[in-house]
Formats: C-alpha cells, sequence, structure tokens
C-alpha cells in the first residue's frame, strides 16, 4: 500500500468521459483518482492547488456544474458527463475578471497558494449576492484558509471587486437609459 | 494522502443501490457527498472494499411535503435543503442548521442524510432531528423500518443502520405556526463542527424539547432543563436564570460521559453549553413570541 497516485496500468480502470473548462476529455482512470490529482496530473491544469486534501484548506475548490466542490473529495470517476471549471477556465468571466484586478489593486496574496480556491469561492458569492456586506463575505469565505494575508485585504478585494461590478452595470444602465 | 482502492459502483436508483448494497461485503459503504468519507479514505482512516456511489439516484433527490412532514431523500445536498422555501418557512431550524454545516463549496455536495448518516458528534443536523423528533427511514433489499431520531443515534459516529441498510430518507414533522427554536454553537472557525452547541424546540402547546451537541458522543437530550424552561422568568440572562440553567444542565450532565480533547475541555465544554443554552432558549422564546404577534 503505497501513497503514490493512481497508476494509469492499474487494473480496474473506467473510461472518464468529461468537459473542462469546456474542452470534451475522455481519460482512463482508476475509480480511487480524485478530481485534484485528475486536473493536475493527468490534464496539467496545475491551477487547481492542493494544501491539505481533506477538506480543510478550500486551495483545491473548483466549479462541478456551476457549483463550488472540493477538488480533493471527489473521485475523477463522480464528473462522468458533467461540466467541470477550474481557475484556468475563469478566462473572459466578467466577476472573475474584476476579482482578479481586485486582488491585484489590493495586495489580496502574498504567496499565492490559496488564491485559485479564494477566487472560485468569491466568484460564487459575488454570482449570487451582487452587493455583499463584510460579514457575509467572511462568512462565505470561511472555508477557505490563507496563511499569509491576515484576510483583510482579501475581504477587501472581494468588496472592491463587487463595487467595481456595480459601478459597470449602472454605467450600462445609464448608457441603455440615454439610448 | 491517497485513499486506497475499491470498488466504485454508480448506482442509478434506490433498488439499485439497495441490490448492490445487499450483493457487497460487510466493508461496502454509500457513498453521498462524501464530505466526510473521503477525508477519511484520504488519511486511510477509512478503507472501503467499495462505495455505492449515490449521486446519481435522481429519485433519492426529491424534498417532498405531505401529511404535516418534509422528508428529504438521501441525495438531496445540504443546500439545496437550506434554501427550499418551503423548509425556510417551515423547517426553520434546520435550513440554520445546514448553513452553520460546514461552508458553501462543503453543502453544494454534503447530503442532509450524509451527516445523520455520519453521527458525527460535533454535528448539528442530528441534534435538530432529535429536538424536532424527526424520522429515518431505513430500507434494504425488501424491507423498510422507521426509527425514531432518538433512537438512531448510538455513540460518536455510531448508528443503528445495519450491514445492507441505508438510510433511504429522513422526515421532520412541519413546524407549527407560533413553534419557537433557537440554535447557539461555538466552535474553532465559523461555519465548521462545533465544539458545543444546543437546539430548542418549543412547541406551542408548552411543549420545549432540548437537545445538545459537541458535548457527549451522540446528541444529548436535556430533560431537567426541559422541564425548568418553562417557569424560567421571560426576561432572559440574568444570573438568577443563568443560575438556573447551569444548574439544570449540571443535572442532565450528571454522570454523562463528557467529551474531553485538547480543542476543549469537558469542564469548558459543560460552562459553555449553560451560556449557549440561555442564548438559545432566549431566542427560542422571542421567535415564539413574534409568531403569536403575526
Ligand atoms: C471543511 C469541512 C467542514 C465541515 N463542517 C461541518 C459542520 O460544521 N457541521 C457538520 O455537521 N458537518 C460538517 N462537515 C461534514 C459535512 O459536510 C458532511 O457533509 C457530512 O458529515 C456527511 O455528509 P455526506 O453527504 O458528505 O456523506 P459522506 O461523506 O458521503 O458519508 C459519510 C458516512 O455516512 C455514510 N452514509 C452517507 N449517506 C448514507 C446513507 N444515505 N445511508 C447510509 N449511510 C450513509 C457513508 O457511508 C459514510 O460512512 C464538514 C466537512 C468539511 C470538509
Ligand atoms: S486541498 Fe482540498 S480542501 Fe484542502
Ligand atoms: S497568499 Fe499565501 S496562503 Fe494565502
Amino acid at each position: 500500500m503505497t501513497d503514490t497516485p493512481p497508476d494509469a496500468n492499474a487494473a480496474d480502470r473506467r473510461l472518464l468521459r468529461t468537459t473542462v473548462n469546456g474542452i470534451a476529455r475522455q481519460e482512463l482512470v482508476e475509480p480511487r483518482m480524485l478530481l485534484s490529482d485528475f486536473l493536475r496530473r493527468t490534464l496539467h491544469l496545475t491551477g487547481t492547488h492542493v494544501g491539505c486534501a481533506h477538506g480543510v484548506c478550500g486551495c483545491c475548490t473548483v466549479l462541478v456544474d456551476g457549483a463550488t466542490a472540493r477538488a480533493c473529495l471527489t473521485f475523477a470517476v463522480q464528473v462522468q458527463d458533467r461540466e467541470v471549471q477550474s481557475v484556468e477556465g475563469l478566462g473572459e468571466d466578467p466577476i472573475a475578471a474584476a476579482l482578479r484586478a481586485s486582488f491585484h489593486e489590493c495586495h489580496a496574496l502574498q504567496c499565492g497558494y490559496c488564491t485559485p480556491g479564494f477566487l472560485m469561492a468569491a466568484r460564487q458569492l459575488l454570482s449570487e449576492t451582487p452587493e455583499p456586506d463584510e460579514e457575509t463575505i467572511r462568512v462565505a469565505l470561511s472555508g477557505n484558509i490563507c496563511r499569509c494575508t491576515g484576510y483583510v485585504n482579501i475581504v477587501r478585494a472581494v468588496r472592491h471587486a463587487a463595487d467595481s461590478l456595480a459601478a459597470a452595470r449602472d454605467q450600462q444602465q445609464g448608457l441603455s437609459d440615454a439610448r | 494522502m491517497r485513499p486506497a482502492s475499491f470498488r466504485h459502483h454508480p448506482a442509478r436508483s434506490v433498488d439499485e443501490a439497495l441490490t448492490l448494497l445487499a450483493s457487497e461485503d460487510e466493508d461496502a459503504r454509500i457513498l453521498a457527498g462524501g464530505q466526510s468519507l473521503v477525508p477519511l479514505m484520504n488519511l486511510r482512516m477509512a478503507q472501503p472494499s467499495a462505495l455505492i456511489d449515490i449521486n446519481g439516484c435522481d429519485d433519492l433527490g426529491r424534498i417532498d411535503e405531505a401529511g404535516g412532514w418534509i422528508e428529504f431523500g438521501a441525495r438531496v445536498r445540504q443546500r439545496e435543503g437550506e434554501l427550499s422555501t418551503a423548509v425556510r418557512a417551515r423547517l426553520p431550524m434546520v435550513a440554520a442548521a445546514l448553513e452553520l454545516n460546514g461552508h458553501p463549496a462543503t453543502r453544494h455536495r454534503g447530503t442532509i442524510c450524509g451527516t445523520l448518516a455520519h453521527a458525527d458528534p460535533s454535528a448539528e443536523l442530528p441534534a435538530v432531528a432529535v429536538a424536532l423528533g424527526a424520522e429515518m427511514v431505513l430500507r434494504r433489499q425488501g424491507a423498510c423500518r422507521i426509527v425514531p431520531a432518538e433512537a438512531f443515534f448510538l455513540g460518536a459516529l455510531e448508528t443503528c443502520i445495519e450491514p445492507g441498510e441505508m438510510l433511504a430518507a429522513v422526515r421532520f414533522p412541519v413546524q407549527p405556526a407560533r413553534a419557537g427554536w433557537g440554535l447557539a454553537e461555538t466552535g474553532l472557525r465559523r461555519h465548521d463542527l462545533a465544539l458545543a452547541g444546543i437546539a430548542v424546540a418549543m412547541l406551542p402547546a408548552g411543549v420545549t424539547r432540548i437537545c445538545a451537541f459537541g458535548i457527549t458522543p451522540e446528541p444529548l437530550r436535556l430533560p431537567t432543563l426541559e422541564a425548568a424552561a418553562d417557569d424560567l422568568p421571560r426576561s432572559g440572562g440574568t444570573p438568577a436564570t443563568q443560575a438556573r440553567i447551569a444548574e439544570a444542565l449540571a443535572a442532565d450532565l450528571e454522570g454523562a460521559d463528557l467529551v474531553d480533547t485538547l480543542h476543549a475541555s469537558a469542564r469548558y465544554r459543560q460552562q459553555v453549553t449553560a451560556t449557549l443554552a440561555a442564548r438559545a432558549l432566549a431566542d427560542a422564546r422571542q421567535r415564539a413570541s413574534q409568531e403569536t404577534a403575526t
């Protein structure tokens, strides 16, 4: 019994068909392969980090069918026929873009290890609650651990992103009213 | 930090899951949300021979309301329960407990039945189920039995589910208008497992049911405190009230197997439970009187 990642030559393998960041994928996987390993080792999408591998730190947060989930607590075979989005797939998403700019501006990361998970969790929050107060932000991010920042700047960055998205919405509203 | 090998059986329906359970050995487990089982597997503290994965069982994914009960199938996610308007309106304490049950990302996958079947001493929902008088629907191939929540929890991570059986659903009696409730807990980080907590259900007929969690291996009813609750002064947190609550709690905890860990001693757990009880009772009273006013 070793702690090596699931072996591609192992006996019981399944054909996994899934969509990751909009791209259809087909791979042979062992049932015990975690989604975090599938993303990082099979697909080389290393933006999904693994901090604890038992659900506590939130570094590995991805979207499964649009809802945040721990990649370290999901088996790859469980995303059969589902859509997975990792931090690499946020691309042009406007909420993610606002968050990236705000994290930069507010200095919301130092080593950056936790950042992909925070971006996923914060994006989920702002897509459901566009104008959260500080308490709401803190509760929504309570499942993500950051060992560097002390959280103050992360909370500020999320608030800043919410404000800039609101300003953009107002401007758009203004334009369409003027038309 | 990777799980040992296991046989993975994706089930498409409850009947298929029960057939698979019957055909597998005793070390087979149900895989629901995986939010407690997979950490244990990653740490190799659990090495099930097979997992019967119920995530594809659409027939277990329903929240049904009928005959004064709201029933949650085994695949209903914690987040689905917490956001359901029926649950928020008629089982507000269940919605509140689900909100405290981990973080959004764990609640998107973790199930309502999973937290009951796992029976972590620090979990909120088992205590809420006992306080509200919920019933467990246990099924095996060709048989079904109903077990009241109070008889279901046997100890830390221990329930009366037998090999070959699964928790197919849980049902809660819809709370009458004018029912009050209070749920208070404390822990190391918000929305994580509690060090101590208490659930109070106050029915209009003057019946109060109180259940503590996090302080004993299984959720613990507090009959002395329940009996005292009715004639506690309405004013709430005075030192006299606080002393009476602590006294009743001490009577209920006499001889109990209190949890004593590095994070919180047994003495601390008992003291903080008295404070939490005062808070939860005050909340329950206030909600009961608000309900009367409307
Ligand atoms: C970071 C983090 C924080 C958390 N915080 C809390 C918290 O504050 N409060 C809390 O209560 N929980 C908390 N949890 C645990 C909670 O999220 C789990 O969802 C819950 O304990 C188990 O539900 P599940 O559906 O994920 O079950 P699984 O992990 O899939 O299963 C757990 C166990 O129950 C068995 N099982 C599951 N469903 C059934 C069934 N229908 N019939 C028979 N057996 C079954 C499984 O075989 C397994 O042994 C936390 C978890 C994490 C990762
Ligand atoms: S790596 Fe998944 S939660 Fe820490
Ligand atoms: S920036 Fe280093 S852990 Fe968060």
